[in-house]
């Protein structure tokens, strides 16, 4: 059986993203957080959806380039994302009653 | 004889069967049960909302909150822009990028502070005047706790740095304080556009 070199991960240089990719995303959570005020004063009944996927796109920014979840090994993704599959439907069902 | 127990450094944690990094993984096992945790304090909290009057968030101060959060917001590019800048070897950036998330954790902090003293000061929304009352100051104290924590980890990291633990090749704590950090954000993220917002 191959052994695993216990501190591969560690010893390997990250391909995280630069300070330029960072810069960009902070600009996109900005735009968003804008957006977001805006559309809240909105009277229409498609405001909630529309400000649910717009909280969802920055928290998938967050999380993919300021997390590294997009560059780092598939492991991290499957932990941290397998509890929303008893989340959402928890949050859904407490945000339609 | 020859010792064959790994050194572990700051940056290389227990040997794993994975081949990742053991406080990295265990960071995000943390984290996935944080997910849990807050889950169900908002559905909580939108339970207790629903079973409120329609208005009751009307006492709730949109546009400080949305230039607080956009400080939280801020405080991540500075997190990630510290990581940034240990990855090329510079602890003197590193440094002052921390000093910058200090500031603007601080300042979130602060003004969640200032917003609880106005609306329990004037009898608005206090925690126990109704189940919306309750829900918030249940959530966004949780919250801010995790701050809290965030802020006390921030100034252990800058005492590390001026100590000159971290490097180019070593530099896995800092990472992983990141990581807790950006959670915090992801969370207040969900939690304005929920609470306030919604």
């Amino acid at each position: 059986m191959k052994r695993v070199d216990p501190n591969k991960e560690a010893l390997q240089p990250h391909h995280y993203p630069g300070s330029r990719t960072y810069l960009l995303v902070f600009a996109g959570l900005a735009i968003l957080t804008l957006i977001e005020v805006g559309v809240a004063y909105i009277t229409s009944d498609i405001r909630v959806p529309i400000l649910i996927i717009l909280s969802a796109l920055k928290a998938l920014l967050v999380i993919l380039f300021f997390m590294h979840l997009r560059y780092d090994s598939r492991w991290y993704a499957f932990i941290f994302f397998g509890p929303l599959v008893l989340v959402i439907p928890l949050i859904w069902i407490s945000l339609i009653r | 004889m020859s010792d064959t127990t790994p050194h572990l450094t700051m940056q290389q944690s227990a040997p794993s069967a994975t081949g990742l990094d053991s406080a990295k993984l265990g960071m995000w096992l943390f984290l996935a049960t944080e997910v849990m945790l807050f889950s169900a304090m908002i559905a909580g909290f939108l339970d207790m909302r629903g079973r409120s009057p329609a208005d009751a968030h009307h006492v709730l101060n949109i546009p400080v909150t949305a230039v607080n959060t956009f400080v939280l917001i801020c405080s991540s590019l500075t997190v990630a822009l510290s990581v940034a800048a240990i990855e090329q070897g510079d602890q003197k950036r590193l440094r002052n990028f921390l000093l910058l998330t200090l500031l603007f954790g601080g300042t979130f902090l602060s003004v969640q502070i200032y917003e609880y003293n106005v609306l329990i000061g004037s009898g608005e929304l206090t925690p126990w005047n109704s189940l919306f009352g309750a829900g918030f100051f249940a959530v966004t104290g949780l919250h801010g706790f995790h701050v809290f924590i965030g802020l006390i980890w921030c100034v252990l990291t800058i005492i590390w740095t001026s100590q000159g633990k971290f490097s180019a090749q070593n530099f896995m704590r800092v990472e992983i304080f990141g990581l807790y950090w950006h959670f915090v954000d992801v969370v207040w993220i969900i939690l304005f556009v929920l609470i306030y917002l919604v």
